[in-house]
């Protein structure tokens, strides 16, 4: 099978947009990196052009931690882009294996914000950074690779009515990126932060059950800083990866050239890179404590019967089981199927609606934390929320504290007040 | 049981080369639906597809139209598609991403049980109201529901065609399920995304309120979106209770 001049040798992976191939170029006797589209991704002409146009671009990056694109060609009703070759492993391989120590780690890091800035100044923003797009190869070096060409957020006015779900990890995007925004250099140091983090502290700043969940965090969550989750970790290091994690681009590092700075000078704490490894791999939430402060907010919670309910799973909905009920308002529970499989379903009666029955009143200590209800925002407290009899999963989240979370009853008439003492976090 | 006029069209639209949505009419069933298929050319066409053979199967199945049959109908429909759509998945992975987008309404002695997923819609007229049952399940819903964007904003969003539920796509399936009454007069509307985008509700309801057949309901609607670019495929199902 060829495309072009170039013949497959063996498939090396497989992603949303395509295939990559380890393909041999007779012409110059040497290995590339053969990436093709999906045929059905190439929408129209439009898109075709536009590939070739940034491809020429991107060909003229010539930086030794940005993979060198070579060539891009039509062949078999598709595109094709053809890299260098290299041998070597992803990035979010070493990490799950844990090899890393905080030195190289931060070493890594400075290489990769090295070629972003060399990369944002000729124009181009990578649009996807993650540890699967940076490859530490057998000599060991950093190489960055799958520079944004068409990405799927495709501007183009055939791309965006195309209905789609993300099928790739959302865990590295930056706030405006998800909110749907004009994006530049700025968005790629964001993510760039996110994986530092993850390295660091050994866990990913922002997590979630599923898809909403991730969204959420990353667009309204400040994440706990990493030095007080581990003391150890040089509050300047910590100040970094907080500074690349605002919510803001102005208030993050500006350039390439800037972050990697403030990383060299993290290189100079010697006594913390001497230090016995850090953690690799992800923490879990202490559970224990959760349940701690449910029974805390028990004592001063009266009107609702609560009990705790594991972490929510992928977009579990509920679903009222009295679907029989004359009451014609949202309710929700869960449902187990026979086949003892989860489902989930909301079941809402839309007819007439109801007034409310009751009225849930959430404070917190400390204030201004984030309620949710059944997974979706309701403000922040001290807030009252009228609500028809029923069951709720209520989450109360605040940065650094420990998030609460319970599932309550709600069947008594009038003001149900819930207080949720919340605990710092270290 | 009810008497209830429907009618339906679909159209490929003027960008696409293929119509991915799929629409199915039963009135001997007392049900319609309409199914917008994802994950590229020949597997959106058939996640919609095998949406609706399945909906049609589980419907021949079962005669039953009381109330509580009717939402184990629905339920079975979606959850019976979902797998059916991810076994098929397991054994041609390179359709990864294959899944649809549902919306079915069926009818039964004293009212309608909606099944939804996605980002297709439910419309209703009722005493000259004009109201979207359904709540897509996308991106920017959430979003503009948080107050973190505007719906201005969402119409120039890079991700608004992000959606977050959908029919075959994760393992467990989160079906919205809405019933209700229905009374004579009540007109619902069922789409795909393929017109929603391309024009604003004041408009489709206008071409609703008008003193027309459904026939021709429908067919405006679709000259409508097509006279403003056609970007995506259009289906429009509308169900009239006599």
């Amino acid at each position: 099978m060829k495309y072009g001049r170039y013949e497959i040798i063996k498939e090396l992976g497989k992603g949303g947009m395509g295939v990559v191939y380890q393909a041999h170029d007779p012409q110059i006797d040497r290995s590339v990196a053969l990436k093709v589209l999906r045929v059905d991704r190439v929408v129209n002409e439009e898109f075709v052009l536009r590939f070739f146009k940034e491809a020429k671009f991107i060909g003229r990056l010539s930086h030794p931690n940005i993979v060198t694109v070579y060539d891009v060609g039509r062949d078999h009703g598709t595109i094709y882009i053809a890299m260098e070759y290299l041998q070597g492993e992803a990035f979010n391989e070493v990490i799950r294996s844990g090899r890393l120590n905080v030195e190289k780690i931060i070493d890594i890091t400075l290489q990769v914000a090295d070629a972003l800035g060399y990369a944002h100044n000729k124009g181009i923003v990578h649009r996807d950074i993650k540890p699967s797009n940076i490859i530490l190869t057998d000599e060991g070096g950093v190489k960055l690779t799958d520079f944004g060409i068409a990405r799927s957020e495709d501007s183009t006015a055939a791309q965006q009515t195309q209905t789609g779900v993300i099928l790739g990890t959302p865990f590295y995007m930056s706030p405006e990126q998800v909110m749907g925004k004009r994006v530049d250099g700025r968005s790629d140091l964001f993510s760039l932060g996110v994986i530092l983090y993850e390295l660091i502290v050994g866990r990913k700043p922002f997590e979630g059950d599923h898809f909403t969940a991730i969204f959420r965090a990353i667009t309204d969550d400040i994440p706990v800083a990493p030095l007080r989750i581990d003391a150890s970790i040089p509050p300047s290091l910590s100040d970094l990866i907080m500074k690349a994690l605002s919510k803001n681009p102005d208030e993050r590092f500006q350039t390439g050239k800037e972050m990697g700075d403030a990383l060299k000078s993290c290189l100079q704490i010697k006594e913390f890179l001497l230090s016995p490894e850090k953690p690799i791999s992800p923490k879990k939430k202490p559970v224990a404590s959760v349940l701690i402060m449910g029974l805390m907010a028990a004592v001063v919670f009266g009107g609702a019967i609560y009990f705790f309910w594991p972490h929510i799973n992928e977009l579990i909905r509920k679903e009222n089981k009295g679907e029989s009920t004359v009451t014609e308002s949202s309710q929700q529970g869960k449902l187990q199927d026979k086949s003892g499989n989860l489902e989930s379903l909301s079941s809402t009666r839309v007819d007439e609606s109801k007034p409310a029955d009751a009225m849930l009143m959430v404070t917190s200590s400390p204030s201004q934390a984030q309620v949710y209800l059944d997974d979706s925002f309701k403000g922040k407290t001290p807030i009252t929320l009228e609500l028809p009899f029923g069951k709720y999963e209520v989450r109360v989240n605040l940065p650094d504290y420990y998030e609460w979370e319970a599932q309550l009853q709600i069947n008594t008439p009038g003001k149900t007040p819930l207080h949720v003492r919340l605990i710092p976090i270290g | 049981m009810m008497k209830i006029n429907y009618f339906g069209k679909t159209d490929v639209g003027l960008v696409r080369p293929n119509n991915e949505d799929t629409f199915l009419i039963k009135p001997d069933m007392g049900f319609c639906l309409v199914s917008d298929g994802m994950g590229g050319a020949a597997a959106g066409e058939l996640a919609s597809q095998i949406f609706t053979e399945t909906a049609l199967k589980v419907f021949s199945a079962d005669r039953d139209q009381s109330e509580n049959r009717t939402v184990e109908k629905v339920k079975k429909a979606f959850r019976s598609a979902h797998e059916r759509i991810l076994k098929y998945v397991e054994g041609n992975p390179h359709h990864q991403g294959m899944g649809c987008t549902a919306e079915l309404i069926a009818f039964h002695e004293q009212g309608f049980v909606i099944g939804h997923i996605g980002d297709s819609r439910i419309y209703r007229i009722r005493n000259g109201q004009f109201k979207q049952l359904t709540k897509d399940h996308s991106l920017i819903q959430d979003q503009i529901d948080r107050g973190v964007i505007t719906p201005t904003e969402a119409k120039n969003h890079s991700l608004r065609n992000v959606i977050l539920r959908a029919v075959g796509i994760n393992e467990s399936l989160a079906l919205d399920i809405l019933m209700g009454k229905t009374y004579a007069g009540d007109l619902f509307l069922l789409c795909s995304d393929g017109l929603t985008d391309m024009i604003d509700d004041p408009l489709i309801s206008q071409v609703l309120y008008s003193d027309t057949a459904l026939s021709q309901k429908t067919e405006k609607l679709v000259e409508m979106v097509l006279s403003a670019g056609g970007k995506d495929n259009i289906t429009v199902v509308l169900a009239e209770i006599l």
